[in-house]
């Protein structure tokens, strides 16, 4: 395949591609392939080559990938133009044409994007002895990129360890806009309830409770990002534990609709809470312990209709993320003053 | 007296238990089923998943993989195990979380097979699960539990009041719904009962729910009965049979009334393919009562309930009473198990001792029924122990809900105003209670007062205690479908007889056999 084969070549802005990476485990979305690119000035890029292989015969398919790749190019352009700095956005896009290719498959489309130090996934949850106070930052960033996203009218959909993005000095950022609808309904997933990885959607849609509205999309993210902060905590999902939980007490609830499971799932929730903030205690003490619980009760609680900001009546106020970007850097200051990872 | 294993008609009012306990549901031993559903779009990300987990073997790619399978329930798949038993050996001990989904375990209250009945572990109980409350005040199904122990220590009104607050957050949620009307019923309001299910706004559409509803209206002759809707949702679900199983057990015990005993056998038959422990009981009544056998059900299959109905109908009446011990425990709330383990025990067995020496079930602290105490009170008094009597006599007076429990009460002063001298007034006392019997033609009440009138009457050596107890024996034949009331008259009146009718000693208890 032509995405395949453009091992050392260079784009017309001038990114030498420099190395191959290791497809098969990378992150970067889907259907591409991943390589290292070098800018005429000397910055490294990691670059995202469009892999249309898996569409071949398929025209349907191909039309798909292309409008995928277009619109999360568009989408990346769009973010790049508004500078929000807790998302990541490209260095440059294009397409090269490969020779050895007849046309229309000669051609490959690319993003260059800043290379990461890490993902979250590696920094964190890979580490032999995980830091407390960089894995806070990276949520109260997360929580920062969702807000600034959410503020341009886009919603992620798919925010994970990894398509959080370390970079120096402990900075993070969102990456991976593939699968993010907006606002305006232009986004090719604009019909599908969850385009993201369904691990970590919100509880409700194991239920078969989903929204196309664009506020429910929000909350999806605001529900990812406290699911973010759980998986953190407790290496686990937040859906596992409170599914589990869940089928403990009602061994057929997987097989019930969002109104009856509902129930089962807030009073596993309870459990699984309760948990959450003992582990929290133990490893952080009281202060942030309470903070954290907060955040994650309030914007994983499996009731959609208390989920968010308690007592806010207006619904784009309740799933406003910035009263938890406000949370996780009280969270930072205090793991900060408190010396967490001491 | 036997109103649980002997019952005269039997519906499928819904059990009640905890939402911890909620496998007490089903049968013994049963399996939940729960079918994987193949995830064709990959929309876990299984594959890439699974790439990372062969590439190196760490705790987040396992993670990451065992909670995706967990997830989109593909649990046979060959890495879902292998995840499972590297989670457990490498990272259980780091994580509650973690261990908690490698491993799961339930966490209970209660952590009894069935119900705790010890009144200050259940007060226990109640402080762990306002304690609940207090942080999470939406968890209804902690509201329901704390409902459930309240009744437990038989505090009606608390009970009512938490079982309210849980209903109102889900409104036509069927466990909830089911759970309220239970607590109606016992709280004796069949028809809130009825008006709580309908006011789901689902009872035609929810089999569980129309099954409730059906039961409690049969049972307490409330309206009418929506036999159509029954046999729509039997057709819609067929598919279903655990859904269908108290449906299809309650509309078949409505044919079986009506003398349809072809068609009642055909409804049946959509129960046994996977019954409930409430439908099990319900399977084993109808061949005890009506000779309803089921060529598909495997009768091998019990429930506790079900077992005390087998026993008592073979005559296994210390088993049964044995079974009806561990029903109470089973439905706590509920003295109606303990009120004919007391009555076979004094009544069947000639064993009033018993109820004594298990005074943490029977004593009128514990039980909070008329019958319950009035069976603690007569064995006292069957045991010549007449000390508080007149008190606990008087706690009696205040539990009477209905002119049958009057004439019940009517006959036990009675019983105490022999014991305490006063024949003709005892004798009147029990005169007013067997007129009352007699006139409500319950021959089963009247022989049973016949009885102890002419055991006490024996006791204190007077002349009109064959009398009494030929009378006894007379209605005793009358109740067939109670053998063992005659069984009890024919024995009293046969060691008059062997005595040679002459008076007897002074105590009540010199007849009765420990």
């Amino acid at each position: 395949m032509p995405s395949r084969s453009i091992l050392g070549f260079t784009t017309t802005s001038g990114w030498e591609i420099t190395d191959a990476l290791n497809n098969k485990l990378g992150t970067g979305g889907h259907f591409c392939v991943r390589y290292l690119a070098r800018s005429r000035d000397g910055v490294v890029g990691f670059l995202k080559a469009m892999d249309l292989s898996h569409a071949i015969g398929d025209l349907h398919r191909l039309q798909a990938t292309v409008d995928e790749y277009l619109f999360e190019r568009d989408i990346l352009d769009y973010c790049k133009g508004l500078k929000l700095n807790r998302v990541v956005t490209p260095l440059d896009a294009g397409e090269i044409i490969v020779p050895s290719f007849a046309p229309p498959l000669n051609k490959v489309y690319y993003v260059i994007f800043e290379k990461a130090e890490d993902s979250l996934r590696g920094a964190h949850f890979e580490a032999s002895g995980p830091k407390w106070l960089p894995a806070f930052k990276a949520l109260h960033h997360v929580a920062i990129g969702i807000e600034q996203l959410h503020s341009t009218g886009i919603a992620h959909q798919d925010i994970k360890p990894s398509n959080v993005l370390a970079f120096q000095e402990e900075q993070y950022k969102i990456s991976d806009l593939g699968r993010v609808v907006d606002s305006e309904g232009k986004s090719p997933f604009k019909n599908t309830h969850f385009p993201g990885d369904h691990t970590y959607k919100p509880i409700e849609m194991f239920y078969g409770h989903a929204s196309l509205d664009f506020l429910d999309r929000k909350s999806c993210d605001l529900y990812m990002l406290g699911g973010l902060a759980y998986y953190i905590i407790e290496s686990v999902p937040i859906n596992a534990s409170v599914n589990n939980e869940a089928t403990l007490i009602d061994g057929h609830v997987r097989r019930r609709t969002y109104s009856d499971a509902l129930p089962v799932l807030v009073s596993a929730y309870a459990t699984v809470m309760n948990r959450f903030y003992d582990t929290c205690q133990a490893k952080f003490g009281e202060k942030i312990a309470k903070l954290l619980y907060k955040v994650v009760f309030e914007t994983c609680n499996p009731d959609i209709s208390v989920r968010g900001c308690p007592g806010k009546v207006d619904k784009s106020i309740r799933l406003s993320p910035r009263r938890y970007v406000g949370m996780f850097a009280n969270i930072v200051r205090a793991a900060t003053i408190y010396s967490v990872d001491k | 007296m036997a109103e649980v294993v002997n019952a005269i008609y039997r519906q499928l009012i819904p059990r009640w238990h905890t939402s911890r306990k909620l496998e007490l549901m089903l049968p013994k031993g049963t399996a939940l089923t729960m079918k994987p559903s193949a995830d064709v779009t990959d929309d876990y990300r299984i594959a890439h998943k699974k790439l990372l987990w062969k590439e190196g073997r760490t705790a987040s790619s396992a993670i990451e993989l065992f909670s995706s399978l967990i997830l989109s329930e593909q649990k046979d798949d060959v890495e879902f195990e292998e995840t499972r038993r590297f989670l457990s050996e490498n990272f259980r001990d780091k994580s509650k979380a973690v261990s908690q989904i490698v491993s799961p375990d339930l966490k209970k209250i209660d952590v009894s097979n069935s119900y705790t009945i010890n009144k200050d572990r259940v007060i226990g109980f109640i402080a762990a699960l306002k304690k609940i409350l207090k942080y999470f005040p939406r968890d209804a199904l902690s509201w329901h539990d704390l409902s459930f122990y309240y009744m437990v220590l038989g505090e009606r009104e608390k009970s009512e009041r938490s079982m309210y607050i849980a209903h109102s957050m889900h409104r036509s949620h069927p466990f909830l719904a089911r759970s309220y009307a239970r607590l109606l019923i016992h709280n004796d309001d069949p028809e809130k009962a009825v008006s709580i299910l309908r006011r789901t706004g689902e009872v035609k559409n929810r089999p569980e729910l129309l099954s409730a509803d059906i039961a409690i209206r049969s049972k307490f002759n409330i309206g009418n009965i929506d036999i159509s809707a029954a046999r729509k949702l039997l057709s819609i679900y067929k598919d279903h049979p655990s859904m269908i199983s108290e449906l299809s057990a309650g509309l078949g015990t409505l044919e079986v009334e009506n003398g349809a005993l072809k068609k009642s056998k055909k409804i049946l038959s959509l129960c046994v393919e996977s019954p409930t422990e409430n439908t099990i009981a319900q399977l084993e009544w109808l061949r005890q009562q009506h000779d309803i056998v089921i060529p598909e059900y495997d009768y091998d299959i019990r429930s506790i309930e079900a077992d005390a109905i087998h026993s008592f109908h073979e005559g296994e009446y210390k088993k049964c009473r044995d079974t009806l011990m561990m029903l109470h425990r089973f439905q706590p709330f509920s003295d109606l198990p303990l009120v004919d383990a007391g009555y076979i025990s004094m009544f069947v067995l000639d064993n009033p001792g018993y109820l004594i020496s298990n005074k943490e079930y029977f004593s009128g602290d514990v039980v909070k029924s008329f019958m319950g105490v009035n069976n603690y009170i007569v064995s006292k008094m069957q045991l010549g122990d007449t000390s508080n009597i007149d008190i606990e006599l008087m706690g009696l007076q205040k539990l009477i809900r209905d002119d049958r429990e009057r004439a019940v009460f009517s006959a036990t002063v009675g019983m105490y105003l022999y014991l305490a001298g006063f024949i003709d007034e005892g004798r009147k006392k029990y005169n007013d209670a067997s007129e009352y019997f007699r006139k409500t033609r319950n021959d089963f009440s009247l022989s049973v007062s016949l009885t102890y009138q002419g055991m006490v009457e024996k006791s204190l050596g007077l002349n009109t205690a064959r009398d009494i107890l030929e009378r006894a024996v007379k209605e005793a034949k009358k109740v067939s479908e109670s053998p063992e009331l005659l069984e009890k008259a024919n024995r009293e009146l046969e060691t008059l007889v062997n005595k040679g009718d002459k008076p007897g000693q002074n105590t009540f208890s010199s007849n009765i056999s420990q």
